[in-house]
């Protein structure tokens, strides 16, 4: 129990290895837009100006909705990185690895899990920018989407691998694709 | 201090076997030298713990190489050091084929001590055979015993005076004596082997430091003779152990009363007495199973051994019985101090030949081209790799042959270990109402009574299921299954200095600590 407990503790501080700039963004949503290079950024590469002049709307006024959507969609991503990331971490210690040779078996079970993850992230992603539930989505462009799916998904499978690779039991760490590269005696 | 064991006869010889496995399981003392005494130097019983001291010996000294493959001290892995002389086995008869008549040099005695020796001896026992051991004859043993030197020159009473020689430089000694009170080798040499040690300290002037104990069996165990060929004989008779055990009991009884030779005895029998299904008066093909009142009689032995046993002034004797019930449990087995519980080091012995012999021996053995696909495996990686790591011409040389060589003998004692247990498992009980509850074997071995030879066969390979069931090997309720190794394996702590395999073996024995 006690080594499932100090693998959540890696996990964690795997998890704030680069969580800590989700953190940050998310609280940024949240406060509102501000007139600074992410609203520049956001104004330039996320939104179809068309639609913003077809409804006769300005895009300060889109904009918060926007902000929200990005924050709420982050706290989404970032609760997922987090269970998925400390449930392997947990549950690696329960792989029933109990001979040489028998960790490479569980690489598939690892690859699955983390298939699983991954579509989840995509899954989250999608129904923020395509759904209805908010307004600001029908204002992102396709290009906007993309972007936002790509560098949303990389990030966040970033946090959840690095929180993986330091939070996997020893034992099976020829499970997790490199981890079996640390060092014998990390962690 | 220095310890010495002596094995008499059979029984001495398989009780020293239980006992070379207490002490690869960490239960015995820092040193020891062990011998044994038995004019059937071909015996099976004897050969088979011959054989197994220089396994341990071996396995030990190349697993404690400084610089190399290295325990350290700190390990309970083969923690006791033991020395034998090049022929661990002292015949008190050399020669081929002595009678009793050769040695006591009848036809030169004066015809009126010829006469006391036809009162005290038949014609046929004159002319026994005595290659084959005293065959249940304590009177003729006792004869031809006392009738050899203990000889400075012999390598076996060397020993013996260079222990009564540290005595007398001040250091402690003790000499604990195995035998059986029932048979013949045993029973003659058991009181007069350690009266000769005795005598020997009189005569050195040693009069503190030296201690003797003994662990003296009583019948535990019975056969039956088969008709035919038998006629003419001698032979030990179960029928006759119950009168010989009395008779030699009233003996030590009067013996003990006037001379304090021994300082601790340890008596232990088995009731009802175990029925071994193979019956032959000697030699080679004798070959009796390992029974658990021979392990009471090794856990009597390291508790007389322990720094924790105090030795009075006055005799003492012990004895020790199992619970009443037929059932034979883990808490029947004693502690042998304070600080060494035999329960734990001996299932810790049993777990670890397991999950090596069937688990981890089949990874390391071979070439490198073999073994390289465990190389980024953490504990290979924790434990082989980084040890048997030449700087100097980069290499991992787990499958050079020093390293093999290592590799394959701890298997084969890990074989033998399994054998041991599952044999002494399977054979104090068999043919009797009682139940062993110390163990599961029946699924990693196979038992046939009658094959003498090979009683017990341990199943090469075991299938995904059987391998389960180590969680249940030890029957103590206990829950300990083969993950909890592999996790141990790649987070038990590395202990200081250790070197080469050493670490491995250290860490794996570790690592089946429940």
């Amino acid at each position: 129990m006690l080594r499932i407990f100090k693998s959540l503790t890696y996990s964690i501080i795997g998890l704030m290895s680069l969580g800590w700039l989700s953190i940050i963004f998310i609280t940024s949503m949240f406060v509102g837009p501000k007139d600074n290079w992410l609203l520049d950024f956001f104004a330039n590469n996320l939104i179809i100006d068309e639609v913003i002049e077809k409804y006769g709307q300005d895009f300060s006024s889109l904009a918060e909705g926007l902000y929200i959507l990005m924050g709420t969609m982050n706290i989404f991503l970032l609760v997922t990185a987090i269970i998925f990331s400390l449930a392997w971490s947990g549950l690696s210690h329960l792989l029933n690895i109990d001979s040489p040779g028998k960790a490479k078996i569980y690489s598939i079970h690892w690859l699955i899990y983390t298939g699983i993850t991954l579509a989840i992230f995509v899954a989250i992603i999608f129904y923020f920018t395509k759904s209805t539930q908010y307004n600001a989505a029908q204002f992102l462009s396709n290009g906007g989407i993309t972007i936002i799916l790509f560098s949303q998904t990389i990030y966040y499978f970033l946090i959840y691998y690095i929180a993986v690779i330091v939070g996997t039991a020893r034992f099976a760490r020829s499970s997790v694709l490199f981890a079996n590269k640390l060092p014998g005696n990390f962690l | 201090m220095k310890n010495f064991i002596i094995g008499i006869g059979g029984t001495g010889a398989k009780c020293l076997e239980h006992l070379l496995y207490c002490c690869s399981s960490g239960l015995g003392p820092e040193q020891l030298w062990a011998g044994m005494v038995d004019q059937d130097e071909a015996n099976g019983n004897i050969s088979r713990t011959k054989i197994l001291l220089s396994k341990y010996i071996n396995i030990r000294s190349s697993l404690r190489e400084e610089g190399k493959s290295d325990l350290t001290s700190d390990s309970d892995l083969f923690r006791t050091l033991v020395t034998s002389n090049s022929d661990s086995v002292w015949q008190p008869l050399r020669g081929g084929d002595p009678t009793l008549e050769e040695v006591i040099k009848y036809e030169l005695l004066k015809p009126e001590v010829k006469g006391l020796v036809d009162c005290l001896y038949g014609p046929e026992e004159k002319k026994l055979n005595l290659s084959k051991g005293f065959r249940a004859r304590p009177n003729i043993g006792a004869a031809a015993m006392l009738a050899t030197t203990s000889n400075v020159d012999d390598p076996f009473w060397s020993q013996i005076y260079k222990a009564i020689d540290l005595a007398r430089g001040g250091e402690e000694v003790k000499i604990f004596i195995f035998s059986s009170i029932f048979g013949g080798t045993g029973a003659a040499g058991f009181p007069n082997i350690a009266r000769k040690i005795r005598a020997i300290q009189r005569e050195r002037q040693v009069t503190s430091n030296l201690y003797i104990g003994g662990a003296l069996m009583l019948p535990y165990f019975i056969y039956d003779i088969p008709d035919e060929n038998m006629e003419g004989e001698l032979f030990a008779k179960p029928a006759e152990f119950l009168d010989q055990t009395k008779g030699a009991l009233h003996y030590y009884s009067k013996l003990f009363e006037y001379d304090k030779i021994f300082d601790q005895v340890y008596v232990t029998g088995w009731d009802p007495l175990s029925e071994l299904s193979t019956f032959q008066p000697g030699g080679n093909l004798q070959n009796n199973p390992p029974l658990f009142s021979e392990l009471y009689a090794a856990l009597g032995a390291l508790r007389f051994f322990s720094k924790d046993n105090a030795i009075g002034e006055n005799q003492e004797i012990f004895q020790i019985g199992k619970n009443e019930t037929n059932e034979i449990l883990w808490s029947d087995i004693p502690n042998v101090s304070n600080n060494l519980n035999s329960k734990e080091n001996l299932a810790k012995l049993i777990r670890f030949a397991f999950s090596y012999y069937w688990m981890y021996a089949p990874a390391l053995l071979g070439n490198w081209s073999k073994i390289k696909k465990y190389s980024n495996e953490n504990w290979f990686k924790r434990l082989i790799y980084k040890y048997t790591y030449n700087d100097d011409n980069k290499q991992c040389e787990i499958g050079h042959e020093y390293n093999q060589e290592i590799v394959s003998s701890m298997n084969e004692f890990c074989l033998d270990i399994l054998e041991w247990i599952t044999d002494m498992h399977y054979s104090t009980v068999h043919n009797t109402d009682q139940k062993m509850n110390l163990i599961l074997c029946d699924f990693f071995s196979e038992y046939k009574a009658k094959n003498a030879q090979n009683r017990v066969t341990i199943k090469e390979k075991l299938n995904a299921a059987e391998k389960k069931q180590f969680n249940g090997l030890i029957t103590d309720g206990g829950n300990f299954k083969l993950l909890n190794v592999m996790s141990n394996l790649c987070y038990k702590k590395i202990k200081k200095d250790q070197k080469g395999l050493g670490v491995f073996m250290d860490i794996l024995f570790r690592s089946c600590e429940q």
